[in-house]
């Protein structure tokens, strides 16, 4: 571990943004720190830089409290969300700006440059300014001005926000590729869930100053630990329902669709009686179309509307037991109404019990 | 139709031409006019002479204020530039409140008269003034200084304190526009504050200082009211000896010639400056 951020603590004006978050960043990993809008990312990696100070708590890297060092001598890089790349000097002179400004000299300045700038795929772009570039070009300048540095850790805001879908695609898998290859701890913030499954080798789900579970992408998906991460972690179907009893390996649920069976995960902490909210991906839902699907979780339900996507179609479900209560069907390819719609609609729906997690039904 | 259109387009850019024209072209023309002219017998003849530029140029006398003038307009120039940077670093960044209040007491002595600004100073430095009272009554001095007043010295702290705004102002605006960003990446690739002043701040406010530096050149190179109040016997300039020669010496073709000389040094002062502003970086992006 390489950093970690101890009871951490930031008011500005009175008001709290980050409440005693703990935090352990491990060598050389991709830690993606994932939350909404205004959930305090930006000012965990101000802090992280030295940009901001904590009111409270500890910021330990390799066990030495840095909290109270300057931005300028902590080995960290931070990659800005607009890139703040330096618009009177080359593309040359900004990613060298580290190096300079420590005195290394001319020579050995300009072949780290242009490595570095090979190491970009912008080889050649040197005596360009940030102007003359576009987006993505921009976010590699940024990019190598800070591994230039050779950091122990680099930050990056949301750096690709800015881009359009096809760049953005390119850019995850460039980055990815620029921390796989460099050893580098990469701690990367965005607001996008897929981004952050894709990229990630642990992502940190944060809210309103607090985390709110950490672990890795599959971890974070289907192993969800509260309400707020299962629903911010893409789409999901759920259920209210009551813990009935517990077994070795799985947990019996009664429900308004009736009885329902759930693996039991190893930190589930529930006792019967509890009410929990039970969560499908729409991707785990099954239709029964041959007839053969097993004796448990069968509900049976009407189909009240379709959507081709593409690659699937999503039906969306109903449930005569439960008024307002609707799930969403992904069935891969075909967008006909299965073949197993009974008469008036009707389809039987089902899922295994290893495809559904269970978070506590209050909080958040 | 689109040739009527831009019949009027046309005609509406003339009239802009025409207004221009008539406030600052003919003004400027008849200057120039003037300068090839001639007095004789206290009037003036009207015939095509190079005289008044052949005595400018012959006469050390005036080649000597010319010298003077520009010495002393850039050391106002430098000095107000530095102390303009040195009180825009000071006030950068400042809590809204003090900030609102600071850009006002810079910018409230721009709304004053001109001549009472001077008569301020001029009455800090007199005999009976308020320094030579002070250095008197704490025992520093047994005599008032009589040199703080009416010579070249005077005129320089004169011009100074009264054009300080000018320089103050234009780089105080543009080194708040400077991105709070672009500092803060700095400070991440390690930079110290010196570092960051001169490779972030000072090249990003350089328009700027380019603004302050020409107006205050400008300025100082010009003005004739400050010589003429506290600039006693030695404090001549080429701004005062304008006004001499249209005034009491009577002789309007050699002070517009002395005009001309002051209109191309300005121009020169200008573009120079404006040269300043537009750094490559700008002018290769557009
Ligand atoms: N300099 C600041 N002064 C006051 N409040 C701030 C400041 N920076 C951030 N905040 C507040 O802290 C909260 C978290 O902000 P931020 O860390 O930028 O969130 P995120 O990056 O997740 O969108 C927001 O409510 C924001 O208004
Ligand atoms: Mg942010």
């Amino acid at each position: 571990m390489v950093l970690r951020l101890d009871r951490v603590t930031k008011v500005y004006n009175q008001f709290t943004v980050l409440q005693e978050l703990s935090l352990d960043v491990r060598r050389g990993e991709f830690l993606t720190i994932l939350g909404p809008s205004g959930s305090g990312k930006t000012t965990v990696l101000q802090l992280i830089a030295g940009i901001a100070q904590h009111t409270s708590g500890r910021l330990l890297f390799n066990g030495k409290d840095i909290g109270r060092l300057p931005a300028s001598q902590r080995p960290f890089n931070t990659v800005f969300q607009d890139y703040a790349l330096f618009p009177h000097m080359t593309v040359a002179d900004n990613v060298g700006y580290g190096p300079r400004i420590k005195g290394m000299n001319r020579r050995d300045l300009l072949s780290l440059v242009e490595q570095a700038l090979e190491h970009v795929e912008l080889g050649g772009m040197g005596k360009r300014y940030p102007a003359q570039l576009s987006g993505g070009q921009r976010q590699r300048v940024a990019l190598a001005r800070a591994l230039i540095n050779k950091p122990s850790i680099v930050l990056l805001d949301e750096p690709l926000s800015a881009l359009d879908a096809v760049l953005r695609r390119q850019m995850q898998v460039f980055l990815k590729a620029a921390q796989r290859s460099s050893g580098v701890t990469f701690v990367f913030v965005t607001h996008d869930q897929e981004e952050a499954v894709a990229m990630s080798d642990r992502i940190c789900v944060m809210n309103g100053g607090r985390v709110e579970q950490l672990g890795t992408p599959a971890q974070i998906y289907h192993e969800p630990s509260n309400r707020f991460v299962s629903s911010f972690m893409g789409e999901t179907n759920a259920l209210s329902a009551i813990v009935w009893s517990i077994d070795n390996d799985r947990v019996v649920l009664r429900s308004a669709l009736g009885d329902l069976i759930a693996y039991k995960r190893p930190y589930y902490a529930f006792v019967p009686g509890a009410e929990v909210l039970l969560n499908v991906r729409p991707e785990s839902v099954q239709l029964d179309v041959s007839g053969g699907a097993p004796n448990t979780n069968r509900l049976v339900a009407k189909v009240v509307d379709r959507a081709f996507l593409g690659p699937n179609s999503k039906l969306t479900l109903a449930f005569p037991q439960a008024q307002n209560l609707h799930w969403d069907v992904r069935t891969l390819g075909n967008h006909e109404l299965p073949a197993a719609a009974g008469k008036a609609g009707e389809v039987t729906a089902w899922f295994r019990p290893e495809d559904c997690a269970l978070v506590p039904a209050s909080g958040s | 139709m689109s040739g009527r259109f831009s019949g009027a387009t046309l005609a509406k850019s003339a009239l802009a031409v025409a207004i221009l024209g008539v406030l600052i072209v003919l003004p400027l023309a008849v200057f120039l006019a003037h300068s090839f002219y001639r007095m004789e017998d206290r009037e003036i003849v009207r015939a095509f002479s190079f005289a008044n530029y052949a005595e400018l140029a012959s006469n050390p006398a005036y080649r000597s204020v010319f010298v003077q003038t520009l010495w002393l307009a850039l050391q106002v120039t430098f000095i107000n530039t530095v102390v303009g940077w040195i009180v825009a670093r000071a006030m950068w960044r400042r809590r809204q409140r003090l900030h609102f209040a600071l850009i006002l007491a810079v910018a409230v002595p721009l709304l004053l008269s001109y001549v009472i600004k001077i008569y301020a100073v001029r009455m800090f430095l007199g005999v009976n003034g308020l320094l030579n009272s002070t250095l008197t009554s704490l025992g520093i001095i047994d005599e008032p200084l009589g040199f703080l007043l009416f010579n070249m010295a005077a005129v320089r702290i004169t011009l100074c304190v009264v054009l300080l705004p000018y320089s103050i102002l234009p780089i105080f605006l543009t080194l708040e526009r400077v991105p709070s960003r672009l500092v803060q990446a700095a400070e991440d690739l390690g930079a110290s504050a010196t570092q960051v002043f001169w490779t972030v701040l000072f090249p990003l406010a350089l328009p700027g200082t380019a603004m302050a530096t020409t107006l205050t050149f400008v300025f100082a190179a010009g003005d004739f009211l400050i010589p003429e109040l506290v600039g006693g016997p030695n404090g001549f300039t080429l701004g005062r000896l304008i006004f001499t020669q249209f005034g009491l010496a009577y002789n309007w073709p050699f002070g517009a010639a002395l005009a001309v000389l002051l209109v191309v040094v300005t121009l020169t002062a200008v573009v120079l400056g404006q040269r300043l502003a537009q750094p490559r970086w700008q002018r290769q992006n557009a």
